[in-house]
């Protein structure tokens, strides 16, 4: 099963994903040389994962700030995560982010209102 | 090199900071830790920190990615130059970059940069959307929505020059405005 765990960097998230569990978690902030190299291990595995046999997939999103190519990343990401719960699989969207981060959390709005086959989560935490 | 009259320049124009040389990974995370301090300093809330430190990294990536002042590191490795600048004044930050760029790609640039000026916040947002999910403009270096990126940020439509430097060259400028009060 599909495991890979890759460290924070000054512009690279923290990663965790592990197919066990059906979890992914990004954490941090998302800027990296090249979009595609970078995520290229998490898109090989991702597109067959889901179309797969699961029960629930559950990622847990906590960008503080990712560049117009992670955008697109994403974007991708999730049409291929609503195309899996339009045919009933359970997928789980928590995006956590600061309050204060109207950007991103216009972003993750935006996202949640193009997929709505996806069970999207947006939390406000009051952050120092 | 003279320093001082290059300190007193930046100075004078309310220069943060400024920086002209080969554009690296490196070098813009580096750059990108510094500007958050001084946008720290200056007090500034989160909403327009972070339309400040975003256009600064399109900015920054797309003369990494587009520059044509090239230098070869080896068979597969290449240093673009390019340079950027952060100035404050009056509640805003106006962020600079240029590169020099071959005239034969100045008329897509133009086009690009032509089409997003007249467009209102509405519109770059809507335009944004479309690009984005659009697969035939995906390129291996981007989806080209940096630019579009900028203009959604910037609080006024941005500005650019092409100044000619040689037949074949000419230096590339692009000015945005951001934060502020009454930015979108």
């Amino acid at each position: 099963m599909f495991k890979l765990e890759k460290e924070k960097t000054l512009s690279t998230p923290h990663i965790v994903v592990d197919e066990s569990r059906g979890y992914m978690m990004f954490e941090g902030e998302s800027f990296p040389e090249n979009v595609i190299s970078f995520y290229a291990d998490i898109t090989d595995w991702i597109y067959d994962y889901l179309k797969s046999d699961f029960q629930a997939f559950t990622f847990d999103c906590r960008l503080v700030y990712f560049n117009s190519s992670t955008s697109k990343f994403l974007l991708n990401m999730f049409a291929a995560m609503d195309e899996a719960a339009a045919r009933g699989k359970r997928i789980i969207v928590n995006w956590t982010c600061d309050s204060k981060n109207e950007i991103i959390i216009e972003c993750a709005e935006s996202f949640a209102e193009d997929f709505q086959n996806l069970k999207f989560r947006i939390m406000r935490k009051d952050m120092p | 090199m003279d320093l001082q009259n290059l300190h007193n320049l930046v100075k004078e124009q309310g220069g943060c900071f400024f920086y002209s040389g080969p554009v690296l990974q490196d070098c813009i995370e580096g750059m990108a830790q510094t500007l958050i301090q001084v946008l720290r300093a200056d007090g500034v809330d989160m909403k327009h920190a972070q339309s400040v430190f975003s256009v600064f990294i399109e900015m920054t990536q797309n003369i990494m990615k587009y520059s044509d002042d090239i230098r070869k590191l080896s068979d597969d490795e290449e240093m673009m130059y390019g340079a950027i600048s952060v100035s404050a004044a009056d509640d805003c930050y106006t962020i600079r970059c240029g590169n020099l760029i071959r005239k034969d790609s100045i008329e897509d640039l133009k086009s690009r940069l032509d089409e997003l000026i007249p467009m209102t916040h509405e519109e770059i947002r809507a335009f944004y959307k479309k690009r984005i999910y659009d697969k035939s403009h995906t390129t291996p270096k981007g989806a080209g929505l940096g630019l579009i990126e900028i203009a959604k940020l910037a609080k006024e439509p941005f500005s650019y020059e092409f100044l000619p430097v040689s037949d074949d060259v000419s230096y590339y400028i692009l000015t945005a405005i951001v934060g502020g009060k009454s930015n979108v």
